[in-house]
């Protein structure tokens, strides 16, 4: 016997996600999640942002990775309140684990909720984790054709960051053709530049600030 | 390998929509391109995380939805198997649209003493 069911897959963490969404606007924090590969920054660019907003605006972080603490510690030399989440086997954040998180977060107190996903460009585009808005991360050592080669987390950014654009001199990386795929994917994206280890990431804190206050034009 | 922790979702909530006793034969998923689903990756994935449970045994049936593409010089809408491809008007740039569903559709079941029904054994 065939019954008909039409249920989302990924109902439980859509309705967890849901939640965190409903959380996150009763404490008016803007939340952020940070997709990018290994290595591309991630960690980097939430410190230099950190450095960039220390006191304008109170920031919680919540950092992903399978192992270790280390970029919590990296973190907690800008910020009291970070935690570090550790997924074990898995290789992306989901909403329950976000909301596990915001549990041990003065939200309250909070403007800005930081997410630090796992280091993959590919699964954490289909778990939605009830935040406003996806910021992709791409670096200039990567190659420009990675945007091509992963359409979704593409298609469901907010902003694209460029990142380690210091070794752009050094690398083959075509920026216009960068740019033109992502356009082609997502064509109204806004599309930042950061070296964040140079401390370069005013774009990127200027694209939040712009978010934080929707009446400012950006 | 995000096949695992879909699977383990979608053992969730197979479980939830079949009925008190029955048995699952098979059960239908549809997977949009923006999801990157890989179909003999999540059919591994789900012989994985329903052994030795009720469900071992039960067939997953992964239906791959295409691109969803737009142009907005033209107004055409259509599928195609590829993110990247030209409109028929020239336009290079035509927006994805989707689609990014991820849905179990249908669930084949079989109630105790009812005679089993084996018209879908034929897919490899
Ligand atoms: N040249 C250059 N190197 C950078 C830049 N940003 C980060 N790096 C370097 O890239 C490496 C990885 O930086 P992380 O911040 O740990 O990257 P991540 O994405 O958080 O890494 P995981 O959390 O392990 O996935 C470090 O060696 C950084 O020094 C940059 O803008 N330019
Ligand atoms: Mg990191
Ligand atoms: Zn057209």
């Amino acid at each position: 016997m065939k019954i008909p069911v039409v249920k989302k897959v990924l109902k439980l963490n859509d309705e967890v996600a849901q939640m965190n969404r409903r959380r996150l606007k009763k404490s008016g924090v803007f939340s952020i999640e940070l997709i990018g590969s290994p290595g591309s920054g991630k960690t980097a660019l939430i410190e230099r942002t950190l450095d960039k907003l220390a006191g304008q605006m109170n920031v919680g972080v919540a950092v992903g990775d399978l192992a270790t603490s280390y970029d919590a510690e990296r973190i907690g030399k800008w910020t009291e309140h970070v935690v570090q989440i550790n997924t074990g086997r898995g290789c992306h954040l989901d909403a329950n684990q976000v909301m596990r998180a915001m549990r041990r977060l003065p939200l309250d107190e909070m403007d800005l909720m930081i997410v630090e996903n796992v280091g993959n460009i590919i699964c954490p585009a289909n778990w939605d984790l009830g935040l406003d808005a996806k910021v992709a991360l791409f670096t200039a050592s990567e190659g420009d054709d990675k945007p091509i080669k992963h359409p979704p987390i593409v298609c469901s950014a907010d902003v694209i960051v460029l990142n380690k654009v210091d070794l752009l001199p050094h690398v083959e990386f075509d920026v216009e053709r960068f740019t033109n795929d992502i356009r082609t994917l997502n064509p109204d994206v806004p599309i930042v530049q950061t070296a964040a280890t140079r401390g370069q990431v005013c774009e990127f804190v200027e694209w939040i600030a712009a978010q934080m206050m929707p009446q400012a034009t950006a | 390998m995000h096949e695992l922790s879909i699977a383990n979702e979608l053992l969730n909530v197979v479980n939830e929509n079949t009925p008190p006793g029955a048995r699952v034969v098979s059960l239908s998923v549809q997977a949009g391109a923006m999801q990157a689903i890989d179909a003999d990756a999540l059919q591994f994935a789900w012989q994985a995380v329903t052994q030795d449970d009720s469900l071992e045994g039960s067939r997953l049936e992964v239906e791959l939805l295409p691109w969803r593409l737009e142009c907005d010089q033209c107004d055409r809408v259509w599928e195609s198997p590829e993110a990247f491809e030209p409109c028929t008007c020239g336009n290079v740039r035509p927006k994805v649209t989707g689609s990014d569903e991820l849905l179990l559709v249908s669930l084949d079941v079989e109630q105790p003493g009812e005679p089993t029904e084996s018209l879908n054994h034929s897919q490899a």
